[in-house]
């Protein structure tokens, strides 16, 4: 007997509520990061971001999300105020300082368009449970060796990450990078570089012996049918991609 | 420097097997892509962001290093850095230059290593030139944006700044990877190339 205070686990029928149809998922997402590109005005943009990031937090990749807003916008978006805000003092195609705000506005506007667009691609993809992934890529029309490839490289790459770091480790572990200037390290790049690669293919070898034993891709493939996907959230997935679509279509086209 | 010469009859040999190339090309994914994160450890200012893809192409060849570009960059675009697939045009750009090159035999010794290099940055500043002009209004947050505002304000256009800035910075980057990318073959174990008889090696003097 289970006590009314524990927490239920989430039925089959809850979890598909959270599963649009894998078509809907990136059709939504590329009309989402079309109608970025095409809005002008930067007070949607800015609301646009704001919805994106504030989805992003509740699919649980918001950690993500941020370290990328710190580590790739925040350097971006110092650069191009200090480019069109300061040195050029105006937006393309106007006499340098002629315009400072519209400098300023257009170097945001570059900004915001890429933060709506990596915000939106995050949520098409990394949103995806890494055990759906085969599936929803596979309905999307991604099947046979590609699949597999792009599933392993998703699942290779913090592996790999962690190798490098670990040979990292080991060097100054054993007092062979004892040089931390700025051109000792350089110098030991190369040396840096060679265990990692011969363990990158070493592991190719292993790994391509494994899947021919396995039958990976067949598997891969044959696992395509097994998720179910909603109708309602299909639509409200699409609705809101739709509506702002159209939108940034007609302001655009009307001029 | 000396005993780099190729075999000049060194025979075709046949392809790697499909499984050992589909094996290979994540890995060049998660090369490409971990390098950068391995960089950013040690504070070095490369980016090292196409060594997997062309050691992927002087492996296994062409089309894998072009599948090793693209897929690299979108999944980069996603887990690293949101600029790198609009850049996926300059590491196709790459993959087919080091596939030219390395068919001529353009990394069979160490100077000849450097003029492919040097060439490869050439062609990534003209490839990469448009879009961060476009894309990006002049600025991607590297290093060399800040070379682009020095030249835009002594007066040069968007284009012409974005342009220079790319030929100052990216010569000098993919020289580096190119070095870095034969000195790493060359120090494969023979037994271990033996899994990738690809004619492009050979033509290189590596792994003969």
């Amino acid at each position: 007997m289970e006590s009314a205070s524990e927490p239920q686990p989430v039925s089959f029928d809850q979890k598909e509520m959270l599963r649009p149809y894998p078509i809907i998922r990136m059709l939504s997402g590329a009309l989402g990061i079309l109608a970025g590109f095409w809005t002008s005005d930067i007070r949607i943009l800015f609301t646009a971001a704001l919805a994106v990031s504030a989805l992003v937090v509740v699919a649980g990749i918001g950690r993500r999300y941020a370290a990328l807003c710190l580590k790739v916008f925040l350097p971006l978006s110092l650069g191009l105020l200090l480019v069109w805000g300061g040195i050029m003092g105006a937006p393309p195609g106007t006499p340098i300082g002629a315009d400072r705000i519209g400098g300023l506005t257009f170097a945001m506007l570059v900004v915001l368009r890429l933060l709506v667009a990596s915000g939106i691609s995050q949520l098409c993809i990394l949103a995806i449970p890494s055990h759906e992934l085969p599936q929803v890529l596979s309905v999307c029309g991604i099947k046979g060796d590609l699949l597999a490839s792009v599933v392993a490289a998703f699942a290779l790459v913090p592996e790999l990450e962690l190798r490098t770091q670990q040979v990292l480790t080991a060097r100054y572990a054993r007092g062979l990078s004892k040089n931390r200037s700025f051109f000792g390290l350089m110098a030991h790049i190369p040396l840096l570089l060679r265990p990692v690669l011969t363990w990158t293919l070493r592991s190719s070898i292993h790994r391509s012996e494994l899947w021919s034993q396995r039958r990976l891709i067949e598997r891969l493939e044959a696992r395509s049918s097994d998720l179910r996907w909603s109708r309602l959230a299909s639509i409200v997935w699409l609705i809101p991609a739709c509506a702002w679509f159209a939108y940034a279509a007609l302001a655009r086209f009307q001029g | 420097m000396s005993g780099l010469q190729a075999s000049p009859s060194a025979a075709p040999q046949p392809p790697a097997s499909k499984q050992l190339t589909l094996a290979l090309i994540p890995l060049g994914i998660a090369l490409n892509l971990a390098l950068g994160t391995f960089i950013h450890a040690i504070r070095a200012p490369v980016y090292l962001d196409e060594v997997g893809t062309a050691c992927v192409v002087m492996l296994v060849g062409l089309r894998a290093g072009i599948v090793v570009g693209v897929l690299s960059f979108l999944i980069g675009g996603l887990i690293t850095n949101p600029v790198l697939p609009w850049f996926i045009g300059t590491q196709i750009a790459v993959a087919v230059y080091v596939y030219l090159v390395g068919k001529r035999g353009g990394y069979r010794s160490w100077w000849r290593a450097v003029l492919a290099g040097i060439g490869l940055g050439v062609v990534a500043g003209i490839v990469s030139a448009p879009v961060i002009v476009y894309l990006f209004g002049g600025v991607t947050g590297s290093g060399s944006s800040f070379l682009t505002a020095f030249l835009l304000a002594s007066g040069k256009s968007m284009l012409q700044s974005v342009f220079l800035s790319g030929l100052a910075a990216e010569p000098l980057d993919k020289t580096l990877q190119t070095l870095l990318m034969v000195y790493l073959l060359r120090g494969l174990p023979k037994g271990l190339l033996k899994h990738f008889p690809n004619s492009l090696l050979s033509k290189n003097g590596i792994g003969v």
